[in-house]
């Protein structure tokens, strides 16, 4: 698939709702399983973004219907095997929206910024 | 965690198995999380967000679904890959033709269901809900008060123009009374009509057109006028060969002729099925009248209970300002009431009857449904291959159930347009042939009306879901490679088809076994009272009623005495009597307190009903006279002879004969009292029930007083034949030129009283046979459908060594399984239904141990012939040949 037509193909999910780019994120590290999920999330937003057992997987089940992440069979490390868990990794579709979604985000700052509602020079 | 599990059952069942356990899981280790970090109160929050997110999940999964399954079976048009809507109701229209004799088949019995259904439901609107047939009809009202004897719908005529000005309560008052009745020589049988006065302006109020000429106006009323009438559609036609030309001629009454001015449609009745023909009435220059009935329209705005409750406030002062003639007769009317018209009509019993009848009805509505959709299925399964070529060539399944659906909608609404003729045939066939009694007592006549035909379309459409569900699925089901790959009936053999073939067969002996058990018990009760005793020998008895023509010169003295003498000379007459009438009914009636000693206080209130009869009348009956003594010529005219029951009522000593009473103040035969000169048997009339015999209605027989009045004439004759009346009739006709005769037994008379039993047990008993007869052709199709669907099946047993009887029995055993199950749910609900119709049986019990036997023997038995010849064939089976082939 060429690059353009991977961006269009994912460009049609854009934007995100927050908890799905949420989603995104945590699992653009390497595959995660449900609780993880959570728990990542919570700690990166500082307890802004609570996700609960039903909310999470409202979202996965959409997500792994439209083939932005995938359901795996098995754990990426044998040594973590927990029968009642499953993990979920990013695909590449997946991939690409979180990305282009970032992009639109780092748009929309760039926005903020030119109307002089953000400081022009980013202070970490 | 078992309440969050039972809580995933909110999600669609894949949803749940996929990711039911991880969402447990999670939920347990988040809510492990939260009561470390803030204890219990935090966990009571927990499960208030997760349960609005499973709601949130659950209710968007759901949506979603139906989203799809809505886009399937009906496609937005833009997206048209599909075939045109077009396209598929002419595919509908083809697939209904080519069903032939089948579809035909399927129209005509749901065209005889939806039939049956809106004729029970129109009698129940007329008989249960008291629908008046007129525009409006629950703002008509009569006034009146309740008495001691009842009802009583009567002012007096010169209240009526006092009542008029009261505008804020009516915008119409009028007032109605009996007629005079007129004598109808047209078509081969004289009758005599009754008529009915009305005041100039009440058709209007009852919003009725005439079909031909005018109704009354106040220019009919006055002094001098040419005296007019209208007569209904049907007497007009009788007498003047087309009911158009009746306008201009002449009508003879009673004394008078009267000019015809407006015909009235058939179906138009006032005040009861009973009057034909309607004279104006004239309220202002009334005379010779007591009272009569007065009808209001109540004015806009005005509910029935504040003109009532104003009705009884104003009684009074309506009654001083108007200063009536005849105060003496009725008590001051200040208990005055308005009710509406044509409201307890019918008793609770007579509701109950037509409750259970369109019950009945429904019942046979749901046979016939079963059966169609069972006859569907058939169709459907095997054309389940062309089914599967179709999707396999790109149709959708969307399309596939759309066809079904809408080659359903082609065959009901064949079926509703049949019915509708049916119905109207119908109802004028009904109509006709209610048993009188039934009819004339009211106002509202079996008629189809726009509510009627609502009912049917509600019916059509609740038939239609019923019976082409369960094809409709199939067709959604189909598997292509499925189908292709086997022949149709062995699909029609897989495990889901046959349960639903055999649900369906069990519904419908079900309902088959409740119809019948409800028929049996209706012809049972109905035998039961035909075979009351009567108290006296009925054997041959017939009553003889003879009318003359008016003017025909002759007195009733010498025509009485030329026909007794008639009848005593023929050999086939044994006796013969005058007799004003015969049992079940009574000619008059006198009610009021009974007096025995002047001195002494009233003893209570009786009805006396009238026989006036002649010197031979009890030997004639064979009514015996239990003491004292028959009439005797010469007889003084106080001299009475009174019933069994009322002499051991008053006269418990047994010492009634040669006393003397007197009822209610009133004069009986210019004598103001009676003296009693022997007692007779008691004979059941119409005030008595089936069980009990009436504790205030008694008869009184007087010896009948020679009159020269032209009236009418009745005898009763007792043949030695008790078969045939012969010709009778015209011996009598030939005996009084151009007077009606009316001859019949009297057992006859007696059978019409259970008018209401007889229309219940007919109705049931074809309600019965129909649902009977559908539901065994049913059970046989079926049989045949699955024994042909197993034949494989059966090849394989009988190679591995099963004989034939043993095929035989198993395919018996298997077939009967939903009969029997049928035949014990109808049981149940057959003893349920008859507990609660236990009033309207008699002589037998709602559980009557034989009905229920005899029913589930029929059903049963017959159903094993039906699956006989399939089963036999299932045992021909030649498993050579078949497993080669």
């Amino acid at each position: 698939m060429t690059t353009s037509r991977r961006a269009d193909a994912a460009v049609r999910f854009l934007p995100l709702s927050p908890q799905v780019f949420q989603i995104l994120l945590s699992l653009a590290d390497g595959p995660r399983h449900g609780y993880s999920i959570i728990a990542d999330i919570r700690e990166r937003t500082s307890d802004e973004i609570r996700l609960t057992a039903s909310t999470l997987y409202d979202a996965l089940s959409r997500l792994v219907d439209q083939s932005l992440i995938a359901e795996l069979d098995a754990p990426p490390d044998p040594a973590d095997h927990d029968a009642r868990r499953r993990y979920y990794a990013l695909a590449v579709l997946g991939r690409d929206v979180a990305r282009l979604e970032a992009l639109r985000l780092e748009r929309m700052l760039d926005m903020a910024r030119e109307k002089r509602l953000l400081p022009k020079t980013r202070v970490r | 965690m078992s309440i969050y599990r039972l809580l995933l059952h909110l999600l669609p069942g894949d949803r749940r198995r996929r990711h039911g356990d991880q969402m447990t899981t999670v939920f347990a280790d988040l809510s492990a999380a939260k009561r470390r970090e803030s204890g219990a109160l935090g966990v009571g929050r927990l499960w208030i967000s997760e349960t609005v997110g499973l709601l949130r999940f659950s209710l968007r999964e759901w949506s979603g679904r139906i989203g799809a399954w809505l886009d399937d079976v009906w496609p937005s048009r833009a997206i048209g890959s599909g075939p045109r809507l077009s396209q598929e109701v002419r595919g509908a229209w083809r697939g209904l033709r080519s069903r032939g004799w089948r579809g035909a088949l399927v129209v005509a019995l749901l065209a005889l269901t939806f039939a049956a259904n809106a004729i029970a439901f129109a009698a129940a609107d007329s008989f249960v809900f008291n629908r008046a047939p007129y525009r409006d009809g629950r703002r008509l009202v009569e006034i009146g008060e309740p008495s001691r004897y009842g009802w009583r719908a009567s002012i007096y005529p010169e209240l009526v123009p006092v009542w008029r000005q009261h505008t804020d309560l009516f915008s119409a008052f009028h007032g109605t009374n009996g007629g005079p009745q007129a004598y109808i020589a047209g078509s081969d049988m004289p009758r005599f009509v009754q008529s009915q006065t009305v005041t100039p302006g009440l058709f209007e109020m009852l919003g009725a057109r005439p079909l031909y000429g005018r109704t009354f106006n106040d220019d009919d009323v006055r002094p001098g006028a040419t005296p007019v009438a209208i007569l209904a559609e049907e007497i007009a036609a009788q007498e003047f060969s087309s009911s158009r030309l009746a306008i201009g001629q002449h009508l003879q009454l009673d004394s008078t002729s009267a000019l015809i001015v407006g015909v009235m449609p058939e179906k138009f009745r006032f005040p009861d099925g009973l009057e034909r023909i309607w004279l104006p009435m004239d309220i202002t220059g009334f005379q010779g009248r007591t009272s009569v009935t007065p009808i209001a329209r109540l004015a806009p705005g005005v509910s029935i209970d504040t003109v009532s409750r104003a009705v009884g406030d104003r009684a009074a002062t309506v009654l001083a300002s108007a200063k009536p003639k005849n105060q003496v007769i009725f008590g001051t009317p200040v208990r005055s009431e308005a009710r509406p018209i044509a409201s307890s009509v019918v008793d609770s019993r007579m509701k109950r009857l037509f409750i259970l009848l369109c019950a009945a009805a429904g019942c046979l509505l749901l046979v016939a449904c079963a059966n169609v959709a069972n006859l569907e299925l058939a169709t459907a399964v095997s054309r389940a291959k062309s089914h599967a070529v179709e999707l396999a060539l790109g149709a959708s399944r969307g399309s596939l159930i759309r066809t079904v659906l809408l080659e359903g909608a082609f065959a009901i609404g064949l079926a509703v347009g049949l019915a509708v003729l049916l119905t109207y045939r119908m109802t004028g066939f009904i109509a006709t042939n209610l048993p009188v009694a039934l009819m004339n007592t009211l106002s509202n006549p079996i008629d189809i009306d726009p509510r009627t035909l609502w009912f049917m379309v509600a019916v059509a459409v609740v038939t239609w879901l019923l019976a082409s569900l369960p094809v409709a699925l199939l067709a959604s089901r189909a598997n292509v490679l499925d189908a292709l790959k086997v022949d149709g009936r062995t699909q029609a053999t897989s495990r889901t088809g046959t349960r639903v073939r055999h649900l369906l067969t069990t519904g419908e002996v079900a309902m088959t076994v409740l119809l019948l058990v409800g028929a049996v018990l209706n012809v049972r009760t109905y035998t039961g009272l035909l075979h009351l005793p009567k108290g006296f020998d009925s054997t041959g008895v017939v009553s003889v009623g003879v009318r003359q023509k008016p003017q025909s010169g002759e007195t009733d003295l010498a025509l009485q005495e030329r026909l007794l003498a008639g009848f005593k000379a023929r050999p086939d007459v044994l006796d013969a009597s005058l007799s004003s009438i015969s049992p079940p009914s009574w000619n008059g009636s006198a009610s009021g307190d009974l007096s025995i000693n002047p001195d002494e206080p009233a003893q209570g209130l009786v009805t006396l009903g009238f026989y006036s009869v002649g010197l031979d009348y009890f030997k004639t009956m064979r009514q015996p006279i239990l003491s004292g003594r028959a009439f005797q010529p010469g007889e003084d005219a106080g001299a009475v002879i009174v019933d069994e029951l009322f002499a051991k009522r008053f006269w418990p000593n047994g010492d009634a004969v040669g006393s003397q009473f007197n009822i209610g103040g009133i004069q009986l035969s210019g004598k103001n009292r009676q003296v009693i000169v022997g007692v007779a048997a008691h004979v059941r009339t119409e005030a008595d029930t089936a069980t009990a015999a009436s504790a205030s209605v008694f008869p009184l027989y007087r010896l009948q007083a020679p009159t020269a009045r032209n009236a009418s004439l009745s005898f009763v004759v007792r043949l030695k034949d008790a078969t045939r009346i012969g010709d009778l009739t015209s011996m009598v006709k030939s005996l009084a030129t151009g007077a009606r005769v009316r001859t019949e037994f009297i057992n006859t008379l007696y059978a019409r009283m259970f008018a209401d039993e007889l229309l219940a047990s007919s109705i049931m008993t074809a309600f019965g046979v129909f649902a009977f007869i559908v539901a065994m052709a049913g059970v046989y199709g079926v049989m045949a459908f699955l024994v042909a669907g197993r034949t494989r099946e059966i090849g394989i047993r009988m190679a591995l060594g099963a004989d034939r009887g043993s095929v035989s029995r198993l395919v018996l055993q298997s077939s009967l399984r939903p009969v029997i199950a049928g035949a014990i749910i109808g049981l149940v609900a057959a003893v349920a239904a008859a507990r609660w119709a236990q009033s309207l049986l008699f002589g037998v019990t709602s559980t009557d141990p034989w009905t229920y036997a005899t029913v589930t023997v029929l059903v049963v038995a017959t159903a094993m012939l039906a699956t006989w010849q399939p089963a036999r064939q299932a045992g021909r089976v030649d498993p050579s040949q078949l497993l080669r082939s």
